[in-house]
C-alpha cells in the first residue's frame, strides 16, 4: 500500500512573497527629489506566516491543502496488476467505496521572510523622479507532516483478521505501512523527483522595479502625481519540484501606473489617497499539472500562463513635525488580485492551478519615523537621513496568507 | 556643547537604524512549524495457533484440510474475484457453523440413527406403551366392548358430520366407506408381516370396518375362528375376505374372467397347496420362489430380497397388489407358477381420475386402486382428494381423516393403531406391534384424537396412572422435539455447505476469472516429534507428496528419512518428496513446495470444464505450463467459531523462483 496524493502544493506561498517585494505600499505621498537629488533608502521587512484565508474568508493554517485524507482509492493507485484486483475485489466484497477514507495527513508549515531591498532615487527635474529597486530575500520555511488513520482502518484490519478471512500478513503489511505512512509519502516524493517534505531556506533577489514618478500638480492645499513602471523578472521562482519554497519572483515583466493625491490639511498634516493597477504579462514556466486528486504522479510541462491583474488603493493621514524631525502617520491599503488562468487541455489539472487564485485583502498600518531633513536644512544635522517604522496587519482578506509584518526605512539623500 | 549634541544625535540615529535593520535582517531563518504526529492502528499479531495442528503443540494428532485451489487469471475484472473471494468465504462460515453445532450439541453422539436420543425416544415409548397397558389393565375394556364400540364409531362419526338426517353428503360417504373398508382388508392381506404371523383371534383390517365386513357377511368361514394356540389367519383374509371385496366382485375379474379365465387361476392359486406357497410367496420366503440360475437371476434377486432381511423390499408384491403396477421387469422373471399367476391378475393400469371428478355413489365403475382408496381417505397423498372428502369436525382441531390416518396408516408394513389395539398375536415373527410413528402434522394431533378414542378404544386411565402417563409423553415429546429440532438444525447447516460449495463452484467456473479450480487436500499432523504433510489433489490419492519436518528445530527430514506414519490413514501408492517444507513455530505459518514432476498423475493434469450441468474443477493450464514446475504454497492456521480449524493463503506456481501463476487456497478440516 503506497501513500500518494499527499494533497495540494502549498503555492500560497508565491503569493506570501510577492506581498512583500518592494513594491509593497509603504505610505505613499506627491513627494518627488528636486533636481539633482539623490537617495537611497535600504527597506528592511520581516514577516512570518502560518495561516491564509481560505475563499470565504476564514483562517486557516497554510498547509491546509496538505490536510488530505487517505482514502482506498489512493491506496488502489500504488498497486498494480493482479494485487490491485484483489485489493478492489475486497472492496467490492465488504461493500465499500474507493472514496472511503482510513485516515488523514495533516501539516503545519511556518514561512518566515527577511527582504531587504536597496531603492534607488534620482530627481531628473524638479517634477520627475526615477527610481529603482532591486530585493534582496532571505526566506525560509519548515513543514512538520503528521497522519492518524480513522475507523476506516480499523475497519480494514479488523477485515482481514477477521478468523473467517484469515488474512493477518496483509494486515500487519498494511499496518507496518500505514505506521510509515510520512516515510513513503517521502518516498513517494521522491520518486516523483519531488524535494522531500522537510525545512527550506533560501536567499537571493526578487523582481526588480523600475518606476518614474512625475508631480503634475503641486499646489498650496492639492498635490497630484502618476507614477509609471515595470517589474522585471529577475527574481528567481518557485519550484515544480519542491512543495514548500517560496518565490522571489513571479517569472514574467509586470506594468504599472499610479495615481497619487495630497490633500495637505495643515500642521503638518496632510491626506493621501493613491490608486495603482499592475498589469501581469503572460508567459511560460515548467508546471507540475496537479489536481485536486492527485500532486505528486503528475507530469510537469512547459505552461503559458497569466498571472492576475492587481489592484491596490489606501488612504492615510501622515505628519511631519518641522521642528523636531518626527514623522508618523496611519492608513487603510487594499489590495485585490483577480484570478491566474493557465493554459493547458488538461482540464482538472487546468481547474486546480486556477483553483483559489483571487485574492484581496484590507489591511491597516501605522508608521513612526525621524528625520533629520529639517535639522539638516537648519543646518544642525549634517547628514540628510530619514527613517520609519511602519506596522502592517491584516484586518480581512480571502486567499492570502495572513502576514502581519514590520518594515523599517532608513534613506539618505545626497 | 551644540557640537556635541550633533554629534549625539548622528550616532544616536545611525545605531539605532542599524540595529533595527540587521535585527530584521536576521529573522527569517528560523521558520519551525509544531511537531505532528503519527497515530496509526497498532501493528495486528497472528492469532493464537495453540489449539491448531499447526501450533505443533498439545497430544499428537492429525487433521485432514480439504478445500479448493483457484488459480487466478490476470486478466480477470476484481468483480469476478470478489465473487470467488465472497463464496469461499460464505463455504468456510457453512463449515464453521455446521462443526460447531456438531461439537456444541454432540450431534452424532445424541442425534444420528442409532444416538442417545433417538435411543432413549424409542426405550421411552416401550415403557409408555407398557404402562399404558398396565394401567388401562385396571380398568380393561373387554376386546369385545372395544370392537362393538369401534363398529359403532363410523355412524356416530357421519352423525357428528352431518347430522342424523340423511344428506347427498352422507349418503355419498356411507357409499364410500365399504371401498375403503375393503381396501384395508387388502392391505392386510398382502402384509408380509401377516402373511408370517400367527393369531389367537382373526385380525381385524379395521376396527371400524368391523361392522362392514359383518353386514357383507365376510370372514364367516371356519377359517377365520378362534384359535386361543394360534394360528395364520393368510387363507382367512384371502378366501373369506379378499375374494369378496369388490375388486374381485366387480373389478379385476368382472372385466377379465370371459376373456383371460383369470378367476380360474386365482381360485387355483387359492387352493392347496397353492395357497400356502402364495402365503410364503407374499411373506417373503425365499424358498418360496425360484430364480433363473446367476447372472440376471441374481440381480432379480437382489431386487426383491436385498442382501439380509433387513433390506427386504417388503412392497415388492403388496404393491403389485394394491398399486396394479406390476414391475414387470422382474416379476414375470420370478419362474414360479403362482408368481406368474399374481403377475397375470395385478399387473393392469389404474384408471385416472381427471380433476374435477368426483365421487358418484351412483356410478359402479370405482375408478381407484385399493392402495389409492387407502392413500384418499387416510391422506398420506394429496392426490385424488378432491374426488371424496369428509368435511370439517365441527368444534374439532382434527379431521375425521386425521382420525383414519392416527388409526390406521400402516406405514411400509409396520402395524397400525388399530393392529396395535386390536390384534390377539401369538407369535408376529418380525412382527412387533409398537406404537406407529406420526408424521409431525399428525404427531401434533394424536394426543386430541386419541382423547376422542379413549372411550371408545383405550379405555381411561384413573387421574394418577394419566398425571405420570402425561410426564412420560411429555418427556417423549421433548426428547422427540429436540431431536427434530437437532436434525432439522443439521439439515439446514448441511444445506448450507451445499449451497456455500455449489455457490464456490459456480464463481469459479465464472467468466475468466481463473486458469483453474482444483480440489485440493493437505493433511498434517505431528507424531513423535514429526510434523507431516501429505498433499494430493481429490480423486488421486494415489500419488501424494510427502513432507517431514523435525518440530524441535524446523528442519525438513530428508525425503530419504520421510515416511508415512500409518497413524495418519493416508495410503498412497507413489510417494513424491516435497522440495520444501516448513512450519513457522511463531505463528503457525506452512510453507510446502513441490515439484510438479508428473501433473497428470497427481491430479493437475488438464480437465476440461463443465459445459452444462453443476460446475466442477476444471484444469485449463497445460500440462506442459505444470511439468517440472515447483508449486508453493504459504498457508496460515486459524480457528473458525472455535472448533474448525482452517488454512488459507496462497500458491505459486514458480519456475525457477520467479513466479508464473498465483492462486487463492482455502482449506479446512474435513475430516478426511
Amino acid at each position: 500500500m503506497e501513500l500518494r496524493n499527499y494533497g495540494a502544493r502549498v503555492l500560497l506561498a508565491s503569493s506570501l512573497a510577492m506581498a512583500l517585494g518592494p513594491t509593497a505600499q509603504a505610505f505613499e505621498s506627491t513627494k518627488v527629489l528636486p533636481k539633482g537629488v539623490r537617495n537611497l533608502k535600504i527597506r528592511t521587512l520581516y514577516t512570518d506566516a502560518s495561516q491564509k484565508t481560505s475563499p470565504s474568508g476564514d483562517a486557516e493554517p497554510i498547509a491546509e491543502p496538505l490536510w488530505k485524507p487517505l482514502k482506498f482509492r489512493n491506496v488502489l493507485s500504488s498497486e498494480e496488476g493482479l494485487k490491485r484486483k484483489q485489493l478492489e475485489a475486497l472492496l467490492i466484497q465488504q461493500g465499500w467505496d474507493e472514496n472511503k477514507s482510513i485516515g488523514d495527513f495533516r501539516a503545519e508549515l511556518n514561512a518566515q521572510i527577511n527582504v531587504w531591498a536597496p531603492i534607488f532615487a534620482y530627481g531628473i527635474s524638479e517634477r520627475i523622479t526615477l527610481a529603482l529597486a532591486v530585493p534582496y530575500y532571505n526566506a525560509s520555511t519548515d513543514i512538520k507532516p503528521g497522519f492518524k488513520t480513522n475507523a476506516g482502518a480499523e475497519e480494514f484490519l479488523a477485515a482481514l483478521t477477521d478468523p473467517v478471512m484469515n488474512n493477518t500478513k496483509s494486515a500487519i503489511e498494511s499496518a507496518e505501512k500505514l505506521q510509515n505512512a510520512i516515510q513513503r509519502l517521502n518516498n513517494k516524493l521522491v520518486d516523483n523527483n519531488y524535494a522531500t517534505l522537510d525545512k527550506w531556506t533560501d536567499s537571493g533577489i526578487g523582481d526588480t522595479t523600475l518606476l518614474m514618478k512625475y508631480l503634475a500638480h503641486d499646489g498650496d492645499i492639492l498635490k497630484f502625481a502618476t507614477t509609471l513602471g515595470v517589474v522585471a523578472p529577475t527574481g528567481k521562482q518557485d519550484s515544480p519540484d519542491i512543495l514548500t519554497d517560496l518565490t522571489f519572483g513571479d517569472g514574467q515583466w509586470d506594468s504599472f501606473a499610479q495615481l497619487t493625491f495630497d490633500q495637505v490639511i495643515g500642521w503638518g498634516v496632510f491626506f493621501n489617497q493613491y490608486y495603482k493597477y499592475t498589469y501581469q504579462s503572460p508567459d511560460n514556466k515548467p508546471t507540475r499539472l496537479k489536481t485536486y486528486e492527485e500532486t505528486i504522479e503528475v507530469v510537469k510541462e512547459d505552461v503559458d500562463f497569466k498571472l492576475g491583474d492587481k489592484i491596490e488603493a489606501g488612504l492615510s493621514m501622515q505628519f511631519t513635525q518641522e521642528s523636531t524631525g518626527i514623522t508618523g502617520g496611519l492608513g487603510l491599503d487594499y489590495f485585490r488580485k483577480y484570478g491566474d488562468r493557465y493554459e493547458t487541455d488538461d482540464m482538472p489539472a487546468k481547474n486546480e492551478l486556477q483553483r483559489d487564485t483571487d485574492q484581496d485583502a484590507l489591511y491597516w498600518k501605522a508608521q513612526l519615523g525621524y528625520s533629520t531633513l529639517p535639522a539638516f536644512r537648519r543646518k544642525e544635522f549634517g547628514v540628510p537621513l530619514q527613517a520609519t517604522i511602519e506596522y502592517r496587519k491584516q484586518y480581512t482578506s480571502r486567499n492570502t496568507p495572513i502576514t502581519d509584518f514590520t518594515q523599517i526605512d532608513i534613506g539618505l539623500f545626497f | 556643547m551644540i557640537t556635541l549634541a550633533k554629534h549625539y544625535q548622528k550616532l544616536t540615529f545611525m545605531v539605532m537604524a542599524t540595529g533595527l535593520t540587521f535585527s530584521l535582517v536576521g529573522c527569517g531563518k528560523w521558520a519551525k512549524a509544531p511537531e505532528q504526529t503519527v497515530d496509526a492502528e497498532p501493528v495486528p499479531s497472528y492469532p493464537e495457533t495453540s489449539e491448531h495442528v499447526l501450533g505443533l503443540q498439545g497430544t499428537d494428532r492429525a487433521v485432514g484440510f480439504g478445500g479448493t485451489m483457484l488459480i487466478f487469471n490476470d486478466d480477470t475484472t476484481p468483480e469476478l474475484i470478489a465473487d470467488v473471494l465472497q463464496a469461499s468465504l460464505d463455504s468456510r462460515v457453512a463449515w464453521a457453523e455446521a462443526r460447531r453445532f456438531e461439537v456444541e450439541s454432540e450431534y452424532k453422539l445424541m442425534y444420528t440413527d442409532r444416538g442417545i436420543v433417538p435411543s432413549a425416544i424409542d426405550a421411552l415409548k416401550k415403557d409408555l406403551d407398557a404402562f399404558t397397558q398396565v394401567a388401562l389393565a385396571k380398568t380393561p375394556i373387554p376386546l369385545e366392548t372395544k370392537t362393538e364400540n369401534a363398529i359403532a364409531w363410523f355412524p356416530q362419526e357421519l352423525d357428528k358430520l352431518y347430522g342424523p338426517e340423511d344428506s347427498v353428503d352422507r349418503v355419498a360417504a356411507v357409499a364410500f366407506w365399504p371401498y375403503y373398508c375393503d381396501a384395508k382388508l387388502f392391505e392386510l392381506a398382502t402384509n408380509s408381516y401377516f402373511a408370517a404371523a400367527t393369531f389367537s383371534q382373526r385380525p381385524t383390517p379395521m376396527a371400524f370396518c368391523e361392522g362392514h365386513y359383518q353386514s357383507q357377511g365376510y370372514f364367516q368361514d371356519p377359517l377365520c375362528a378362534d384359535n386361543e394356540a394360534g394360528q395364520n389367519y393368510f387363507a382367512c383374509l384371502w378366501k373369506d375376505g379378499v375374494v369378496k371385496t369388490w375388486w374381485f366382485k366387480n373389478g379385476y375379474f368382472a372385466e377379465s374372467e370371459a376373456e383371460t379365465g383369470l378367476k380360474e387361476k386365482f381360485d387355483g392359486l387359492l387352493s392347496e397347496p397353492n395357497l400356502e406357497t402364495f402365503r410364503r410367496i407374499l411373506a417373503l420366503d425365499e424358498s418360496a420362489m425360484s430364480f433363473p440360475a446367476g447372472g440376471l437371476g441374481t440381480v432379480y434377486k437382489r431386487k426383491v430380497f436385498g442382501n439380509n432381511p433387513a433390506e427386504r423390499k417388503r412392497t415388492y408384491f403388496s404393491d403389485l397388489i394394491l398399486k396394479q403396477n406390476a414391475d414387470t421387469s422382474v416379476c414375470p422373471k420370478i419362474l414360479d407358477a403362482q408368481v406368474a399367476t399374481l403377475c397375470q391378475i395385478f399387473a393392469r393400469n389404474e384408471t385416472q381420475i381427471q380433476a374435477g371428478d368426483v365421487f358418484d355413489p351412483a356410478n359402479p365403475n370405482f375408478p381407484l386402486t385399493p392402495q389409492s382408496t387407502v392413500d384418499l381417505m387416510e391422506q398420506k397423498t394429496t392426490t385424488n382428494r378432491g374426488f371424496f372428502e369428509f368435511p370439517e369436525r365441527p368444534g374439532s382441531s382434527f379431521t375425521t381423516h386425521d382420525i383414519l390416518a392416527f388409526f390406521g396408516i400402516r406405514d411400509g408394513h409396520n402395524n397400525s393403531e388399530s393392529d396395535r389395539s386390536f390384534f390377539q398375536i401369538v407369535e408376529g415373527g418380525e412382527w412387533k406391534l409398537s406404537t406407529p410413528d406420526l408424521n409431525d402434522q399428525l404427531a401434533a394431533k394424536a394426543d386430541d384424537i386419541k382423547a376422542t378414542l379413549a372411550s371408545t378404544v383405550y379405555g381411561m386411565l384413573n387421574e394418577q396412572d394419566q398425571q405420570i402417563y402425561n410426564e412420560k409423553l411429555a418427556k417423549i415429546q421433548k426428547l422427540e422435539k429436540d431431536l427434530a429440532s437437532a436434525k432439522a438444525e443439521n439439515d439446514r447447516l448441511q444445506e448450507n455447505i451445499t449451497k456455500s460449495s455449489d455457490d464456490g463452484f459456480t464463481a469459479g467456473n465464472t467468466g475468466n476469472v481463473a486458469h483453474a479450480f482444483v480440489e485440493i487436500r493437505l493433511k498434517v499432523s505431528r507424531r513423535a516429534g514429526v510434523a507431516r504433510a501429505y498433499f494430493w489433489v481429490k480423486d488421486f490419492d494415489e500419488t501424494v507428496v510427502l513432507a517431514c519436518l523435525d518440530i524441535e528445530t524446523t528442519k525438513m527430514i530428508d525425503p530419504s528419512d520421510c515416511k508415512a506414519d500409518k497413524l495418519d490413514g493416508v495410503d498412497a501408492k507413489r510417494w513424491l518428496p516435497a522440495k520444501s517444507f516448513y512450519i513457522d513455530p511463531t505463528n503457525g505459518k506452512l510453507e510446502l513446495e513441490l515439484t510438479m514432476i508428473d501433473p497428470v498423475a497427481m491430479g493437475l493434469g488438464p480437465k476440461a470444464r463443465v459445459e452444462e450441468g453443476t460446475p466442477d474443477s476444471f484444469m485449463d493450464l497445460a500440462e506442459a505450463e505444470l511439468i517440472y514446475r515447483e508449486l508453493y504454497f504459504e498457508l496460515f492456521p486459524n480457528k473458525l467459531l472455535g472448533h474448525l480449524e482452517i488454512m488459507s493463503g496462497k500458491a505459486f506456481i514458480r519456475d525457477d523462483g520467479k513466479d508464473l501463476y498465483e492462486a487463492g487456497v482455502s482449506v479446512w478440516d474435513q475430516n478426511l
